[in-house]
């Protein structure tokens, strides 16, 4: 599903390699300033390679531009703001996730699979479609963007330490929906975190970035 | 105090120049672009006009012509930001600055250029001229309800999520500026034909007008619904030209026509400060 072959972006990454098997998910794990989030903006097309190449699901997608990668990647950031817009309510931003698959319009059915998928987090966001963003909390917020950047059809989801802002508790509520909704629809992900707790529960494999390689991490079993 | 006659007058005007406080929404707040070529799209449509009637042209079809007139100057600004990294502030100055002479060119090297006794959209009465209003500020409000105008709205909001989700925010600002400008001109044009003229120097303080009415009419009609707020602008750009008639024709106050940018700073002064108060006791609650 996604191929990453000799990526060189300045001092960050240096001939970075990574295949990830479609239906796989993948945890990236790696202290700070190691290149993990340059490596999802090579991925998502927010980051230009010096060299090499992206390829996702059999396209070689290098110099698209990031907006035009949005029916294949989806992406939820670090930064939650960047994730949603706080101006609008539940329903505009959720109209504006369908989009990116390229209608102008969204049907019932995908408001009613919106709205199932916002119950999995448990925090009854489904019955408050017409609040405005900016009225919901952290939690509820970074529920919102998981749900959107899963909405519409998409092939890769990036998950750039989502639970970072976030309690030991909603954390968990939130990792929990994650595996939920990415094993439910069979999802090919990659994601970055800092929380070691994760490590070796979330997805199939773990992978740690060093030195600007990206290294196997064992799981027990 | 003012008369039935000047009220209805002022209303008029308000109504055309509120289709110029759409204009420059669209781009201060919709798109959050601070677009400076206001005024000179505001004169290139008056110009279009002028010479089009002066040359036998169908009112209507003028009006249309200079919308695309507009439409080009927004999309040279917007080029010159997203192509050339000029800055949208700096990029609106020259394109307005360079508007002037281009404009003089459109009405041959003539400073204005009168056309009283030609056939324009308020010959007969002034209804025509309503009913394109009305017609333009529907098609507007209409566009933001749209999904092209939630995502219009989403790159004035946030570029990185506008991009995230697969919105051209390069296509889309330019979009943006070409049909705020259209609407500009289309507001010059009409102005022009209810006034009979159009003068190379009509277009200054057009933008600050529209800011005014924009103004006004969002502190009375604060719509939660983003795209009414068009309705407010109109309303704010009808109300301006009431304070401004009124404040005019007021013995106590002995405010004269000169000091007509006076008063309009001075209502744009007040406005942000009472804005500023309201949010200030809002936090402190």
């Amino acid at each position: 599903m996604l191929k990453l072959s000799k990526i060189c972006v300045r001092d960050t990454l240096k001939f970075l390699d990574l295949s990830v098997a479609a239906g796989e998910r993948v945890l990236v794990v790696g202290g700070n300033g190691t290149g993990k989030s340059t490596l999802f903006g090579v991925i998502s097309g927010r980051a230009t390679p010096e060299h090499g190449n992206v390829i996702v699901d059999g396209h070689d997608v290098t110099m698209i531009p990031a907006c035009r990668r949005t029916h294949a990647i989806s992406s939820v950031l670090q930064d939650m703001k960047a994730g949603m817009i706080e101006e609008m309510t539940i329903m505009e931003n959720m109209k504006l996730a369908y989009m990116r698959a390229g209608g102008s319009k969204v049907s019932k059915a995908d408001i009613d699979t919106f709205k199932s998928k916002l119950s999995i987090f448990g925090m009854n966001l489904e019955s408050r479609s017409h609040e405005y963003v900016r009225n919901l909390s952290g939690g509820e917020r970074q529920a919102l963007s998981i749900v959107m950047a899963t909405s519409a059809n998409y092939k890769l989801l990036l998950l750039d330490e989502v639970t970072s802002a976030l309690s030991q508790r909603v954390s968990d509520l939130v990792m929990h929906s994650i595996d939920e909704i990415t094993s439910m629809e069979k999802t090919t992900c990659l994601m970055i975190t800092h929380d070691t707790r994760y490590m070796y529960s979330f997805g199939d494999r773990t992978l740690e970035m060093k030195d600007s390689v990206l290294r196997e991490v064992p799981r027990s079993t | 105090m003012i008369g039935i006659q000047e009220l209805l007058t002022s209303i008029e005007v308000g109504l055309i120049l509120g289709v110029v406080a759409i204009g420059v929404f669209m781009t201060f707040k919709t798109i959050n672009f601070a677009d400076m070529t206001c005024d000179g799209s505001f004169v290139s449509g008056a110009a279009v006009t002028a010479v089009l009637i002066r040359n036998g042209a169908n009112p209507y079809f003028v009006v249309l012509a200079s919308m695309i007139a507009g439409g080009m100057a927004g999309v040279l600004t917007g080029i010159l930001n997203i192509r050339y990294k000029v800055a949208d502030l700096l990029a609106g100055i020259i394109v307005a600055y360079t508007l002037y002479s281009v404009n003089l060119m459109v009405m041959g090297n003539v400073p204005s250029i009168a056309f009283v006794d030609h056939r324009t959209i308020f010959s007969d009465s002034a209804l025509p001229a309503v009913v394109v209003v009305t017609l333009l500020v529907a098609a507007v409000t209409c566009m933001m309800f749209s999904g092209f105008g939630l995502k219009l709205r989403a790159v004035g909001y946030n570029r990185q999520f506008a991009t995230t989700y697969g919105i051209d925010v390069n296509k889309m600002t330019v979009l943006g500026l070409a049909m705020s400008n259209a609407m500009i001109a289309a507001g010059g044009s009409i102005f022009s034909q209810f006034q009979g003229f159009c003068d190379v120097s009509g277009g200054f303080g057009m933008l600050v007008m529209g800011l005014a009415s924009i103004m006004v009419g969002t502190s009375i009609l604060h719509f939660k619904r983003e795209p009414l707020l068009i309705l407010s602008c109109v309303t704010g750009s009808i109300l301006y030209r009431i304070f401004i008639n009124i404040a005019l024709h007021s013995d106590v106050l002995g405010i004269k026509t000169q000091n007509l940018n006076l008063v309009t700073g001075l209502i744009m002064i007040g406005i942000m400060i009472m804005k500023g108060g309201v949010k200030r006791n809002a936090k402190a609650k």
